[in-house]
């Protein structure tokens, strides 16, 4: 293990998983900090502090009532900044879409949740609530039945990844005007963080991007940052935010209305069904890496 | 042993209301037959609640997936993701007894023995009062009452280890005209009970 890493742990008073404070973590959307601002805010238990520079660089410290206790890496990635209470890795995985010029980038919304950031992860994976919990957007009776989709656990990329998701949706999104059956593409490239791909209603050959970032605040209390880079010249920012704030605040109160709070990784502590194979690929891959934090560890 | 977690009214036409009864989270709802069901609150397929689910008149419907359960039996009869699928009949949520009577609706989490609230005769017509939640201990509460007359039949529902719920009846149920003076009557009564039990405990 690094020097950093070991020393961080001898001297930490909060325990988490090396799993999880070895991590990059989203603390904030760049774009809601007014220049030399300082904010502040939890992670894994954790009270940090951030302000963006006249140089535009970021910086991250430990802080509590008497002010700073010292330095933490940080970066300032897809809008937001990061930070890692551990020993970091050397890069954040890629979205490449963000770098397309002419691309919507923005970030939709942060918004706190009581939950665990793996109840949100999953949640953003599940399609089979689309015409439950998003009736008239984005899923409505009787078009319920979730098609087979292929999931992997890539082991070479270390993600989750569900292709070939199908589902009919009355309003994919702000610029579509009429219902039609979207193709979405599934990524989980870090335990707190996913991805999703769908088809543009502008332009059917590319995917519109829409990331969710959760900020694992506490075990059972999270911000979930959610990233758009989408195609669409038309709609402007606050009608693009509206409808993710919509569909987000639609999902909040199943979230905080879910028991446990917390992820349970034994595959028959819940009932899952076929439609829910992203999410059992999910809870497997957290297990196997020996994520324990926002999660309940398979017994031994 | 039966306690009473909710008043009749609490059940209206199509609700479902959410309970708890020493520490188990509760769904309780009437399907359009009449019957009441008390089930865990948690669906089986992604834990949430049922409480905020739809009650259809005949199944209760989660809020997340759609999954149905039905009246009386609670087996899982339709899984919208998977619509030409039948659910496999072992699916079924967890039901409590129940019982309904002198306006109260009573449960247990074991199976209980003989008639809920048997110290009153079924014939009487009963005055519910309002449910007064302490932010104490059930056995602080019953002990608490058991020194005061208050001319209504009490009873504690433990919700769990640090909070109750005091659910009185007055039997027969007063004359119409007077029935509004004595729900203040007992409102403040039992108000003023639980300041004092939570001033003393340091919880108010």
């Amino acid at each position: 293990m690094p020097i950093a890493a070991n020393l961080w742990i001898m001297t930490s008073s909060i325990y988490h998983d090396p799993a999880s404070a070895n991590l990059w973590h989203p603390i904030a959307a760049c774009a809601e900090l007014r220049d030399g601002e300082v904010g502040r805010t939890t992670l894994l238990d954790e009270a940090t502090a951030y302000r963006i520079g006249a140089d535009g660089t970021a910086s991250v410290w430990r802080s509590d009532a008497e002010g700073a206790k010292g330095g933490l890496p940080c970066r300032i990635q897809y809008g937001y900044i990061w930070t890692c209470l551990g020993d970091p890795p050397a890069d954040l995985f890629e979205i490449v879409e963000y770098a397309e010029p002419d691309r919507r980038n923005m970030n939709a919304i942060s918004i706190g949740v009581h939950s665990s950031a793996p109840r949100a992860i999953e949640n953003f994976l599940d399609m089979g609530h689309f015409p439950f919990v998003h009736k008239g957007i984005l899923g409505a009776e009787p078009h319920t039945e979730v098609k087979d989709y292929d999931v992997e656990i890539s082991v070479e990329r270390d993600e989750v990844l569900a292709t070939r998701c199908r589902f009919f949706q009355p309003q994919s999104s702000a610029a579509a005007n009429q219902g039609a059956e979207v193709d979405y593409i599934y990524r989980i490239p870090h335990p707190y963080c996913a991805v999703l791909y769908k088809t543009s209603a502008i332009d059917a050959s590319r995917r519109d991007v829409i990331a969710i970032f959760a900020q694992p605040m506490e075990q059972e209390r999270t911000r979930a940052h959610l990233l758009l880079s989408i195609l669409d010249e038309h709609s402007d920012d606050s009608t693009l935010r509206r409808f993710q704030q919509t569909v987000f605040g639609q999902d909040k109160p199943i979230l905080e209305n879910q028991f446990p709070r917390r992820l349970p990784l034994d595959p028959r502590a819940e009932l899952p069904i076929r439609a829910d194979k992203a999410s059992i690929a999910y809870r497997r891959w957290l297990a196997r890496k020996g994520v324990t934090y926002g999660v309940i560890p398979v017994a031994a | 042993m039966w306690y009473p977690i909710a008043a009749t009214q609490d059940l209206p036409f199509r609700h479902v209301y959410h309970a708890k009864l020493l520490g188990q989270e509760l769904a309780a709802w009437r399907a359009d037959d009449g019957f009441v069901n008390i089930w865990e609150n948690r669906c089986l397929h992604r834990g949430v609640r049922l409480s905020i689910g739809v009650n259809t008149g005949t199944e209760l419907k989660c809020q997340y997936h759609g999954w149905r359960y039905a009246n009386r039996t609670a087996g899982c009869t339709y899984i919208p993701a998977h619509p030409d699928r039948a659910p496999p009949r072992v699916i079924a949520n967890r039901i409590f007894p129940c019982a309904e009577r002198h306006g109260l609706i009573w449960s247990s989490l074991e199976p209980p023995a003989g008639e809920p609230g048997s110290i009153l005769a079924d014939a009487v017509e009963t005055l519910v009062l309002r449910g007064i939640a302490v932010h104490a201990p059930a056995a602080l509460v019953t002990h608490a009452l058991a020194k005061i007359q208050t001319g209504a039949v009490v009873f504690v529902q433990p919700v769990d280890t640090a909070n109750c719920v005091i659910r009185g009846i007055v039997a027969p149920a007063p004359a119409p005209d007077i029935r509004m003076r004595a729900l203040r009557h007992y409102n403040h009564l039992f108000s003023a009970v639980r300041d004092d039990i939570e001033r003393a405990a340091g919880t108010e």
